[in-house]
C-alpha cells in the first residue's frame, strides 16, 4: 500500500490556531490602540511645547540679559487688560531679506517691552489673513531678531482646529511687572501648555 | 514501527510557558511605573517654573528688597565680613532659623521685604504681585547642599559643612510639615555634592500652582516645582 502523506495539519488544528490567534489579537488590540493614541498625543505635545518654549525662552532671556526697563500697556483693550481669542485681529507675517515682521489689521494684540539698551520689542498674538490659524510673534519689527510661529497643526476636532488659543492676558503691572498668559487650548491636553511669562522690570537698577 | 520523536512533551511546554510568563511579568512590573514617574516629573524644573523661581531669587538676593538684618534672621546674625564660613561655621547662633530647622519657610517672604526702599519701590507689593501672578504656593530657603557633605566624598574641592551639626534639608523632610508631592520632589533632587561654581551657599525650592482650565468648572489643579541657587555676597 502506498505510504500515506503525514505532513501538514488537519483542519481542526488549523481552526484551533485561528481561534487562538484571534483571541490573542483581540486582547492585545486595546493595549496597542492605547499605545498608538498616547504616541500621537506625545507627538502633539512635543510640537506645542517647542513653540511655547521658543517664545518663553526668547522673551525671558532678553529680559534677564538686557534688563527690562518698562512694559507698555497693551493697545486697543479699552482699559481692559484681558483679551479673548475671539478678539484677535487678522494679519500676516513674512521675512524679507532675512528681516521679519508681522502686520495686523488695527494694531493687533501686542505688548511692548523696553530694554536698558534702548531697544524695544513687541510680543504679538494674532490670526493669519484667513482668520483661521494663530500666529505668535516676538522681536523688533523690521529687524533680523524678529521671530514668528504659527501654532502647530495637530489635527482637527469636529471640523475645527484642535489647537486653539483659549485666552490671552497681558498685563503691564503699571510698568513694574510683565505678565503674559497666552493659553493654548487642546481637547486632550486642555490648557496645560501655553506661553506664560512673568518678569520684574528694573531689577538691575535696584541691585545697585 | 518508527515512532515520531520530534516535538515537545506537554511538561516541557508548560515549563517554558511558565518561565516566559515570569520573565514578562518581571519586566512589566519594573517598567510600567516609569510611565507614572515620567508624568509626575514632567513638571519638575520645567521652563516656566525655572523662570518664575528666578524672579524670587532676584528679590531674595536684592539688598534693597531684603535688608541685611532680615537675611541674617534667616541665615545667621554673624553673617558679616568678619565671619569665614569655612573656618568659623556659617551660623553659630541658636536664634538662626536655618541652623535650628535646616530650612526657612519663605511662604511669607513678601512681608519681610521693604515697603519704602531707597529707590522708592515697594518691594512687598511687588513681591505680592509676583506671587499672585506666578501662583507660588510654597517657598523654602535651604543651604546649597541638600545633604550632609561629611558623608560625601572629598572630591572636587568640596567645602566643609556649613552647620555645626547635621541639619541638612533632606534630613528634615521625612518628618517635616511637607506634603507628599513636595517630599517626592525634594527626594528627587540630587544632593548637590560639589560646591557651586558661582559660590552660592543657599538654595530656593518652590512649588507653583498650575491649571488645566483656569477659571473654569473643569479646572484640575496640579503643581510644578523648581529649585535655584542663591548667592548673596558675604558682608551684606
Amino acid at each position: 500500500m502506498k505510504k500515506l502523506n503525514n505532513k501538514g495539519m488537519t483542519i481542526i488544528e488549523v481552526l484551533v490556531c485561528f481561534v487562538l490567534v484571534a483571541i490573542i489579537s483581540t486582547s492585545m488590540y486595546n493595549s496597542i490602540s492605547n499605545f498608538n493614541d498616547r504616541r500621537n498625543l506625545e507627538s502633539m505635545k512635543e510640537k506645542i511645547i517647542n513653540v511655547k518654549n521658543l517664545f518663553t525662552k526668547q522673551v525671558e532671556d532678553d529680559i534677564i540679559k538686557k534688563g527690562l526697563v518698562y512694559v507698555s500697556a497693551p493697545e486697543n483693550l479699552n482699559g481692559s487688560k484681558k483679551i479673548t481669542a475671539s478678539g484677535l485681529t487678522n494679519g500676516s507675517c513674512g521675512i524679507n531679506s532675512k528681516v521679519g515682521s508681522c502686520v495686523a489689521s488695527g494694531s493687533g494684540k501686542r505688548i511692548y517691552l523696553s530694554f536698558k539698551d534702548s531697544t524695544k520689542k513687541e510680543l504679538i498674538a494674532m490670526r493669519d489673513t484667513n482668520g483661521i490659524n494663530y500666529i505668535i510673534a516676538y522681536g523688533t519689527p523690521g529687524k533680523s531678531d524678529y521671530i514668528y510661529e504659527q501654532l502647530p497643526n495637530v489635527g482637527r476636532t469636529d471640523g475645527v482646529l484642535a489647537l486653539q488659543v483659549g485666552d490671552i492676558q497681558m498685563d503691564d503691572g503699571d510698568g513694574r511687572l510683565l505678565s503674559v498668559d497666552i493659553r493654548f487650548d487642546h481637547p486632550q491636553l486642555n490648557q496645560k501648555y501655553g506661553i506664560k511669562i512673568v518678569a520684574l522690570a528694573n531689577m538691575d537698577s535696584y541691585d545697585r | 514501527m518508527k515512532l515520531n520523536k520530534k516535538g515537545f512533551v506537554l511538561a516541557e511546554t508548560l515549563v517554558v510557558a511558565v518561565f516566559m510568563a515570569t520573565i514578562f511579568t518581571i519586566i512589566y512590573v519594573n517598567f510600567y511605573p516609569l510611565i507614572g514617574e515620567y508624568e509626575k516629573r514632567e513638571f519638575y524644573d520645567d521652563l516656566d517654573s525655572k523662570y518664575d523661581i528666578y524672579w524670587f531669587k532676584r528679590l531674595v538676593q536684592n539688598k534693597q528688597a531684603l535688608p541685611k538684618d532680615k537675611w541674617a534672621q534667616f541665615t545667621g546674625p554673624e553673617y558679616n565680613a568678619d565671619c569665614d564660613p569655612d573656618k568659623d561655621g556659617y551660623c553659630n547662633n541658636d536664634s538662626c532659623i536655618l541652623r535650628n530647622t535646616g530650612y526657612v519657610n519663605l511662604n511669607d517672604l513678601c512681608n519681610n521685604l521693604t515697603t519704602n526702599s531707597s529707590s522708592g519701590v515697594n518691594f512687598k507689593a511687588l513681591c505680592n504681585d509676583l506671587k499672585n501672578k506666578t501662583e507660588l504656593t510654597q517657598l523654602y530657603l535651604t543651604t546649597y547642599y541638600l545633604n550632609d557633605p561629611a558623608e560625601m566624598s572629598s572630591e572636587g574641592g568640596q567645602q566643609k559643612v556649613y552647620l555645626n551639626q547635621s541639619n541638612y534639608f533632606k534630613d528634615k523632610v521625612e518628618n517635616g510639615p511637607f506634603d507628599e508631592n513636595m517630599k517626592d520632589y525634594i527626594f528627587y533632587l540630587p544632593d548637590f555634592r560639589y560646591a557651586s561654581p558661582n559660590g552660592a551657599r543657599f538654595r530656593l525650592i518652590a512649588q507653583f500652582r498650575r491649571h488645566t482650565h483656569k477659571n473654569h468648572t473643569d479646572d484640575i489643579v496640579y503643581y510644578s516645582y523648581a529649585t535655584i541657587e542663591v548667592n548673596r555676597e558675604k558682608g551684606v
